[in-house]
């Protein structure tokens, strides 16, 4: 091992090692099987990922409560100068009928589509800078399949990747590698609608004439079979390449990616 | 053996840090890779070969809990051991500026094969956070250096009395 010849072997070897691996995992999500080593390495790193994610909550929680500490006593100082109650109050119909809409929406969201909906929990974010995946914490056991749609009332987050037993690998909209049909809700132009490694999203394939402006939301098209119909993208943010045979046009995304926590995934039953 | 329990405990870790910690310590939309910090320094104390070992290992865990680009994680990672042990057996001296080149070097270097093997359609923003990155990564790797060098120093006395 100390030799030269002996390090370069190593090194060979590991490489061939490693592009086995890769073949062996590659053939297992596409024949829709759960890969042994991913699976194996996961179960070994999750109770360190639970420690590790406590650890996180926890400053997360402490930096919410001071914020939200700072945040109350400031309202209490301008509240006693101020000294109308009716404000207070006002406030706390407005917060109530915030909510009344959410819960509404949410309502005649899970109304609209009757296909089985799992909530899961996103329990790791972006692992790598040159890829946009997270993982959840529903795997082949509670029903989930590569594939299915990983939407939150807002819209659409993306699509399972990769199935293990008890967590999910998602490829977010805005990996690069992302792509779906997408149709502007207003003018009903379809496009192709990718991920471009940033924050927005891009609709690719428009015709020069194409009627699509800015503020236009745009929703999937259902082509492809994926993505149920229907289901919000985001709002059109910039128009480019106008001069050309085509046009594209940036969107940014309904949901917050920043802010993912709880998704829930549709989920298909298994054709018999 | 301690050598190898420190190495593979250091390895999950910084799996565990990377999948749950790294997206919540992005400074201005640079996020840490503590996986590969984890093996410079480990390539910075072992030898090529097992600098290699290291980084097969942070590749495979980095693969599994991406979900993607295996074959581009192993392979680069595996090379970034290799090429920090190398670079300690050539021509190492334990200064701090000679470490800390070691470590920008080591993230780029790695970051360029990654995208050399999987290239990325809209590479300008990954590459634009490659800088702010490789510092991120050498602060890291510097940390882990000088504690896993304290970890394993009864190891290397051992050694130079044997020797």
């Amino acid at each position: 091992m100390r030799s030269r010849y002996g390090r370069l072997i190593v090194l060979v070897l590991l490489l061939a090692l490693g592009m086995l691996i890769a073949a062996l995992h590659n053939r297992a999500v596409e024949d829709n099987r759960p890969s042994i080593v991913a699976t194996t390495v996961r179960a070994v790193l999750s109770p360190f990922q639970s420690a590790v994610h406590s650890v996180v909550k926890t400053g997360h929680n402490a930096k919410r409560s001071v914020r939200g500490r700072s945040r109350v006593m400031r309202e209490n100082d301008n509240l006693r100068i101020e000294l109308k109650q009716l404000t207070k109050e006002n406030a706390r119909l407005r917060e109530e009928h915030a909510e009344n809409i959410r819960l509404r929406k949410l309502l005649e969201f899970k109304k609209s589509y009757p296909t089985q909906l799992l909530t899961a929990q996103v329990i790791a974010m972006r692992p790598s800078q040159w890829h946009n995946t997270c993982t959840i914490d529903r795997g082949w056991r509670d029903g989930v399949r590569k594939t299915d749609p990983v939407i939150t009332a807002r819209g659409v987050v993306g699509q399972v990747i990769d199935v293990g037993s008890n967590v999910s690998q998602v490829l977010l909209l805005t990996d690069q590698a992302s792509g779906l049909g997408a149709i502007v809700e207003r003018s009903r132009v379809t496009g192709i609608c990718q991920g471009q490694q940033a924050r927005t999203l891009v609709l690719n394939y428009l015709d020069k004439d194409a009627d699509v402006k800015k503020d236009d939301l745009v929703v999937t098209s259902g082509i492809g079979q994926v993505y149920p119909k229907g289901l919000r993208l985001g709002r059109v943010v910039k128009l480019r390449g106008a001069g050309g045979y085509m046009k594209s046009a940036e969107i940014r995304p309904s949901v917050q990616f920043d802010q993912l926590e709880e998704v829930a995934v549709i989920v298909r039953k298994a054709e018999s | 053996m301690k050598r190898t329990l420190i190495a593979i405990f250091l390895l999950i870790v910084a799996g565990a840090l990377q999948s749950r910690a790294a997206d919540q310590m992005k400074i201005s939309g640079s996020a840490p890779d503590f996986l590969m910090a984890a093996t410079i320094a480990m390539g910075l104390l072992l030898d090529p070969a097992l600098g290699a070992v290291f980084g097969f290992g942070a590749g495979l865990v980095q693969a599994s809990i991406v979900g993607l680009s295996f074959g581009g994680f192993i392979a680069s990672r595996t090379l970034l051991g290799f090429g920090v042990g190398s670079l300690r057996l050539w021509f190492f001296q334990e200064n701090p500026l000679v470490l800390v080149a070691a470590c920008l070097l080591g993230t780029i270097a790695c970051e360029g094969l990654l995208f050399l093997i999987e290239p990325v359609r809209s590479s300008s923003a990954a590459i634009a956070q490659l800088p702010m990155e490789s510092v991120y990564n050498a602060v890291l790797a510097l940390v882990c250096y000088f504690l896993m060098r304290r970890a394993m120093e009864p190891r290397r006395k051992e050694l130079e009395v044997r020797s």
